[in-house]
């Protein structure tokens, strides 16, 4: 409870010291979004709903996931200058608080809040849009079209499917936590990357996930197995492995960060 | 009390130590004065104090709870005034309001009385104080935190000459029995009559680590003409006054002021010729 409170504490220190840094985040996702939506959307509205379906997913889970990933590997970003890592550093809570205290914004605070500026980018964008059109052609259209998509940011089992009675509740539960888990794994190793490189950590997270991806298709292709469906254990792995992953990096990510010290190394905090 | 155990430290692992296997040990209710050249490790003993860098070797330790664990009860007890920090942007008053919930012990009647001193508006905005002043306004908050430990790193750079005479006013009023400040400089005149106790570094070695009571009961600090240069003048300076020495205290002399300038120089000169 004692803890609890202190990351309350620890929490309102971060509105009012970085208040300015959350909101330009926030913003700016936000205009990216509108920009998205706004352009391609629009343009891809009445074309071919497979390719725009494609074209629409592909780019929304690459905004979304690569918006929550830059973000948390920053989080920590107090630790890599000097007199800001003095000041946080030697703030009266634990390493512990001070940590989770961030990495709860990391898991939590900053999917919830990209989600939240893309439901409201949507929703501005599809009322202004319907409105210019309404007032052009005198009926309003795209409405749903537009706004449905952003009921599921992740999952291959949207919310609008559930509606719709496709899929029951639970079907969409498990596969929404297991995204959560995915995107974990994911987060933990950017909130890593971002702790125990000075600058940039998210540039060395991604071309780390990139090789390890790269090797992966070559194993692939040099087992010839990159041509067959993928089997169902390696899904298994893939969705159990998250978590040891997620783990694993939070732990590396907590070590690295009771072991930064205020020295201006060139690559690394530790 | 702030141990510091057989420490070794450097920057990079290829570097020189800055500190080779060093130890120091502090005790409450002083003020001490860490006094050395430019590069010498001041800052950096400081650091290593608050946990803020890592030994490679050795612990340091207060009140026998290794600081680089960075426990809250251990930071709850020490606040550092760095030599170069940044201030958020906002009101005076309102960074009091963000970090003062982090210091139980903080105490109004401290701050009031040193911001008056200081002549410091609470409302004013952080951002648009010249650095003497925003010096003031992190000094004011440090001692109002009522730690015990104190660290300040060259506490009066970029201080004009009547704000070094408020901070000393400050300093004098605001120290209480349970405190222990640790003042990290250069500038040996502004806190030569603070100080209870002199540590010298030179090269990250300790060349002096005694008390003013201790260095005034067995030298003298005076003024003589070149005819009195006697056997027991240990270090000698010429002034326009005359000659500043330093010499063994005799049986019948009086006790002096301490000249701290004239310590150091000869403590320093010493180390150097041997």
């Amino acid at each position: 409870m004692k803890t609890f409170s202190n990351i309350l504490q620890l929490w309102r220190f971060y509105w009012r010291t970085e208040k300015k840094l959350y909101l330009r985040l926030f913003f700016m996702f936000w205009a990216i979004f509108l920009v998205k939506i706004a352009v391609i959307d629009f343009i891809y509205m009445h074309a071919d709903s497979e390719i725009y379906g494609w074209t629409h997913n592909t780019l929304h889970t690459y905004i979304c996931m690569g918006g929550i990933l830059i973000t948390v590997s920053r989080l920590f970003d107090a630790i890599h200058q000097k007199q800001r890592a003095i000041d946080f550093l030697s703030l009266p809570a634990s390493n512990g608080e001070k940590f989770f205290s961030r990495y709860l914004l990391g898991i939590m605070g900053v999917p919830l809040l990209v989600n939240l500026g893309l439901l409201a980018a949507a929703c501005v964008v599809t009322l202004v849009l319907n409105t210019i059109d309404a007032l052009l052609s005198h009926q309003p259209s795209g409405w749903e079209t537009i706004f449905n998509y952003y009921y599921d940011p992740y999952s291959w089992v949207g919310f609008r499917d559930v509606i719709k009675g496709y899929y029951p509740v639970s079907t969409f539960l498990v596969v929404t936590i297991w995204n959560y888990i995915v995107l974990l794994a994911f987060i933990s190793f950017f909130i890593w990357f971002g702790i125990a490189f000075r600058k940039a950590g998210w540039v060395y997270a991604f071309i780390a996930i990139f090789a390890s991806a790269a090797l992966l298709v070559f194993f692939l292709e040099v087992t010839g197995t990159g041509n067959q469906p993928t089997p169902r254990i390696a899904i298994y792995i893939f969705k159990y492995s998250s978590i040891f992953f997620t783990i694993l990096f939070t732990n590396l990510a907590y070590h690295s960060f009771c072991r930064a010290q205020i020295v201006n190394r060139k690559f690394f905090t530790l | 009390m702030i141990e510091v155990q057989n420490i070794t430290f450097s920057y990079s692992s290829k570097g020189t130590p800055v500190f080779d296997n060093f130890c120091l040990q502090l005790e409450q209710n002083k003020v001490y004065g860490l006094l050395g050249e430019n590069g010498t490790g001041k800052s950096t003993l400081l650091y290593l104090m608050m946990g803020l860098l890592r030994p490679n070797k050795g612990h340091i330790t207060v009140e026998k709870v290794d600081v680089s664990r960075r426990k809250r009860t251990t930071l709850q007890q020490m606040y550092i005034v760095p030599e170069e920090f940044d201030l958020p942007q906002m009101r005076f008053t309102d960074y009091v309001e963000t970090y003062r919930p982090f210091y139980p012990a903080f105490s109004d009647d401290i701050l009031r009385r040193c911001t008056e001193e200081f002549h410091l508006p609470l409302d004013a905005r952080l951002d648009q104080l010249s650095m003497g002043d925003k010096k003031k306004a992190l000094m004011s908050f440090a001692l109002a935190t009522n730690v015990p430990y104190l660290l300040m790193d060259e506490p009066t750079n970029g201080l004009d000459v009547p704000s070094k005479k408020q901070f000393r006013k400050v300093i004098a009023t605001t120290m209480t029995e349970e405190r222990t400040l640790i003042i990290a400089t250069h500038q040996l005149h502004d806190v030569e009559a603070l100080l209870d106790h002199v540590l010298i570094l030179q090269r990250s070695q300790l060349l002096l680590n005694a008390s003013v009571a201790e260095l005034c009961e067995k030298y003298t600090f005076d003024v003589r003409p070149e005819d009195d240069l006697t056997d027991e003048v240990l270090y000698t300076e010429r002034t326009p006054q005359g000659n500043a020495t330093l010499s063994l205290r005799q049986p019948n002399d009086e006790e002096t002021s301490l000249n701290l300038e004239l310590l150091f120089n000869a403590v320093t000169s010493i180390n150097n010729q041997n």
